[in-house]
């Protein structure tokens, strides 16, 4: 178990190295010259030369680079270009919010997806499936930023009785969470759906059943738990990419968390903002990953971490 | 200007009843405005309240020395700085703010000398003398400030360039001859300094206060000024308070007691906070009244007299590269100028643009309401004569690139122009650029022509007919490559003459000449959409200065 953490650690750390590298290369190789966007289109070129010395914008990018790795490994993501504050400041301001709705759509997606899962398995190929199928596609199908916008449209302005946007307490999280719960639940109900199929049809279910036990603690005691591993791996993902910051949902409801900062930072080419929020959400998959591996080995022991 | 205001104060009183009955109430518990049934623009202004303003992206920067942005300059402008001059509202007029009148300019017209009014103090108490402003020439002049300002001074004031360069530490030009008495020296006479000081970079600060909160960075975030506001508290990204300056030099404003300003990057959230009576006011300066709103509201009476168009000291115009062919054959420029359908371009900007044919924008003194005197150059829309000119001028290779910035609407009407150029013979290739790469494209001098935009600085035809037209600026500011050189004689005699009417006339000879030379093809002046709650009182645009939150006041709804 030791030495396989430890395998997994130095394997983040290359994947974190990596990542690092290419956005730092595609922030820089990207044309526009970002002493030129901190100081505006009017200022005098002697003005955009001395801040680029300042920057360190004027040496080759490979020395470029040394340099903010060894702010990084310092905890130093530098200032942002364009408002001259700390990154780390910026970001962590907003990492709770973005976690708190993380996990709120969370449940909201699993809150709807399983119990609609484990329905559509139960009655697999009938009518109320199709259905409930079809159901899920729209909601799947349905882009965040226009369903976003609907709710905000008709429940909190049409119903007045939750804000219009940004953050702050349980209020400011139910439109968000729903909008990101119903349009990502799909996966987790399809998901759900087709292992329990699988799983009811096995054989030990069938014995459980000849042996009188009722049906619905068929359901919840036998079938349920190995009907999850898949909707377990998925949710690692899933949890991993919602607290990288969810950029479309946080802009339309003005969540003020770190998907916002991320659209923000592209809109004003905010280099040093935009690569942390890369670098955030790369930490956040790799991490996850490494929990998800561990939960597998607790919940199935066929699975060996050697 | 004025007669449309009244005429929006008097269909206000219908409607402020309804709007307030919808209103969440956007003032704070502290408004303590009388009750006034009617609910109209008219009575005596009240002190108190707070309103609610949404901006779509963080201020960038509150250190006067360097913002230099719409949204900056809402709040630092007039608000939380102020300046020895300023505009009277809703003109380009000067007059003085913390100077006691206007400046004694010597006869050689290089020595200005300005008095400051005593008792000023900065909104922490500290008192403000001639030093505080000596201490902000001096920091917009220090490279590790990264002020873009340093063009206005260096080398126009004595002694600027060396303090730039770092080969002296005292600025001899600007000098704080006693503490109320501040003198300034300029290397040659320039007509509308003036004006370049009313600007907002060169407001008094507290060079004490910066120290003390640690330096210039921290300075940006932690505004301290002598204007009516002050800052409370501010959280990046979320937005900030803005209270009223107790020490503030005039104890009748502001009337507001606070403004809370939101950061909100979804327009249409902003818009229905409007609806709701929250917001109280939008624009391009806090939150842009998103498209459909606009045309929503303009249908709907209890909005649309509160909507007002102001049209900014800017234009957005294809500049012809004047020494790259095709575009060197003055025949060929002529013919575009014939060839655009400009009502297109305005069209496609959702009407927030007024078509124009001239290079000075309205506010700037020079600006010709209606084109067609005897020596005015006016063209016209007329694809048959843009034909007839092309094929005069003889050029067979019609091949161009034009250089387009991405964003709406200024790619579509890019692809409009495009067309239409198509239409009488050339061949266009649309060039799409982000906006640094835009900059760096369009000063390189090579490339043939684009879609380019500009705006005042401060309302003088210097900084558009000098700044964009005199050879000495290509191709940095003269993306045209304008050279003339009678027209470079003209615009030096025009900045140091006397101000007055013989030198605007110079200055409309000048916009002839190069409209006859066919340097840009003029499109429109874009227009800033506002529109404001009816319980928010004396609300007004102006030419050159921004939203008027120190004159705002509300009453009770």
């Amino acid at each position: 178990m030791a030495s396989y953490i430890l395998r997994r650690f130095i394997g983040a750390l290359v994947v974190l190295f990596g990542i690092s590298v290419i956005t730092f290369i595609i922030a820089y190789a990207a044309p526009g010259d970002p002493a030129r966007l901190i100081v505006g289109a009017k200022a005098p070129q002697t003005v955009v030369d001395a801040v680029r010395h300042n920057l360190g914008l004027d040496q080759p990018l490979p020395i470029q680079y040394i340099h903010y790795i060894g702010r990084l490994l310092h905890g130093d993501l530098g200032f942002s270009y364009h408002n001259n504050l700390p990154v780390a400041e910026l970001i962590g301001q907003r990492i709770g919010n973005t976690v708190q709705l993380a996990l709120a759509s969370w449940i909201v997606e699993v809150i709807l997806g399983l119990p609609l899962g484990i329905f559509g398995a139960l009655y697999h190929r009938r009518t109320a499936d199709y259905i409930l199928s079809f159901l899920t596609l729209v909601g799947m199908s349905m882009p965040v930023f226009w369903f976003g916008m609907w709710l905000i449209q008709n429940v909190a302005y049409g119903l007045g009785i939750l804000p219009l946007g940004g953050v702050g307490g349980i209020s400011h999280l139910i439109l968000p969470a729903i909008t990101l719960g119903v349009t990502n639940m799909a996966f987790y109900q399809r998901l759900v759906k087709s292992s329990m199929v699988d799983v009811m049809s096995q054989d030990y279910i069938r014995t459980a059943r000849a042996n009188g036990v009722p049906a619905h603690r068929v359901v919840t005691r036998h079938a349920l738990k190995n009907g999850l591993i898949p909707a377990v791996t998925y949710a690692g993902m899933d949890i991993a990419q919602l607290c990288g910051g969810v950029v479309l949902t946080e802009t339309v409801f003005n969540y003020q968390g770190v998907g916002q900062l991320a659209w923000q930072s592209i809109e004003n080419l905010d280099f040093p903002v935009i690569m942390a929020t890369v670098l955030i959400a790369a930490v956040f998959v790799v991490v996850m990953n490494f929990i998800v591996d561990i939960v597998y080995s607790l919940i199935d022991p066929r699975i060996s971490l050697s | 200007m004025e007669g449309l205001w009244k005429k929006g104060l008097a269909a206000l009183s219908s409607t402020a009843v309804a709007v307030a009955l919808l209103a969440g109430c956007g003032g704070g518990s502290t408004n303590n405005a009388t009750s006034n049934s009617t609910g109209t623009n008219a009575g005596t202004p009240q002190k108190g309240g707070t309103i609610n303003i949404d901006i779509n992206d963080d201020v960038a920067h509150f250190d006067p020395a360097v913002a230099y942005d719409q949204g900056s300059w809402e709040f630092v402008w007039g608000n939380i700085y102020n300046q020895l001059l300023k505009y009277k509202p809703q003109t380009t007029d000067l007059e003085p703010d913390l100077a006691t009148s206007m400046p004694e300019i010597s006869s050689d017209g290089l020595t200005y000398t300005f008095h400051i009014k005593k008792g000023i103090k900065f909104s922490n108490g500290d008192p403000v003398t001639a030093q505080s402003f000596v201490d902000e020439f001096k920091r917009i002049l220090t490279p590790s400030v990264q002020s873009p300002a340093v063009g206005f001074i260096d080398p126009a004031i004595q002694g600027a360039d060396d303090f730039y360069k770092g080969k002296t530490k005292e600025l001899t030009g600007v000098v704080a001859k006693d503490d109320y008495t501040l003198v300034i020296k300029l290397t040659k006479p320039q007509t509308f300094f003036t004006k370049v000081l009313a600007m907002p970079f060169f407001s008094p600060v507290d060079e004490k206060y910066i120290q003390s909160i640690g330096g210039d960075k921290a300075f940006d975030h932690k505004p301290m000024g002598t204007g009516p506001f002050m800052m409370q508290s501010y959280t990046p990204g979320k937005g900030f308070v803005l209270v009223r300056n107790p020490n503030y030099y005039d104890s009748s404003k502001p009337y507001l007691d606070e403004i809370d300003v939101h950061v909100n990057s979804n327009q249409e959230s902003t818009a229905l906070s409007f609806e709701q009576g929250n917001t109280a006011l939008m624009d391009d300066y806090t939150q842009q009244i998103p498209a459909q709103y606009y045309l929503k509201w303009s249908a709907q009476s209890q909005y649309s007299s509160l909507l007002k168009k102001q049209p900014y000291m800017g234009i957005e115009y294809v500049g012809l590269n004047t020494q790259v062919a095709p575009f060197n054959n003055k025949l060929v420029r002529q013919a575009v100028e014939y060839a655009i359908n400009k009502d297109n371009a305005v069209k496609l900007a959702n009407g927030r643009g007024q078509v124009t044919n001239e290079i000075l924008p309205p506010g700037i003194q020079g600006y010709v309401q209606q084109l067609g005197g005897q020596d005015d150059v006016n063209y016209k829309y007329d694809p048959n004569k843009a034909k007839q000119l092309l094929k005069e001028s003889g050029v067979t290779n019609l091949n161009v690139t034009m250089i387009v910035r991405n964003r709406a609407p200024l790619t579509q009407i890019a692809q409009s122009i495009q067309a239409d150029l198509n239409a009488v013979g050339f061949h266009v290739t649309l060039k799409q650029v982000g906006e640094s790469d835009y900059l760096s494209q369009a000063e390189s001098g090579k490339a043939q022509f684009g879609l380019y935009g500009w705006f005042a600085d401060f309302p003088d035809p210097y900084d558009f007919l000098d700044v964009l037209f005199n050879s000495n600026q290509a191709p940095i500011n003269n993306w045209a490559n304008y050279k003339n050189p009678t027209v470079d004689k003209e615009l030096q005699q025009a900045a140091t003459m006397p101000d007055g009417p013989e030198r605007y006339k110079l200055y409309d000879k000048i916009q002839d000449q190069i409209l006859d030379d066919a340097a840009w093809v003029p499109l429109y002046n874009p227009v800033n959409t506002t529109i404001h709650q009816s319980w928010v009182n004396n609300y007004y645009t102006s030419p050159v200065m921004e939203d008027p939150l120190a004159d705002l006041w509300v009453s009770k709804h």
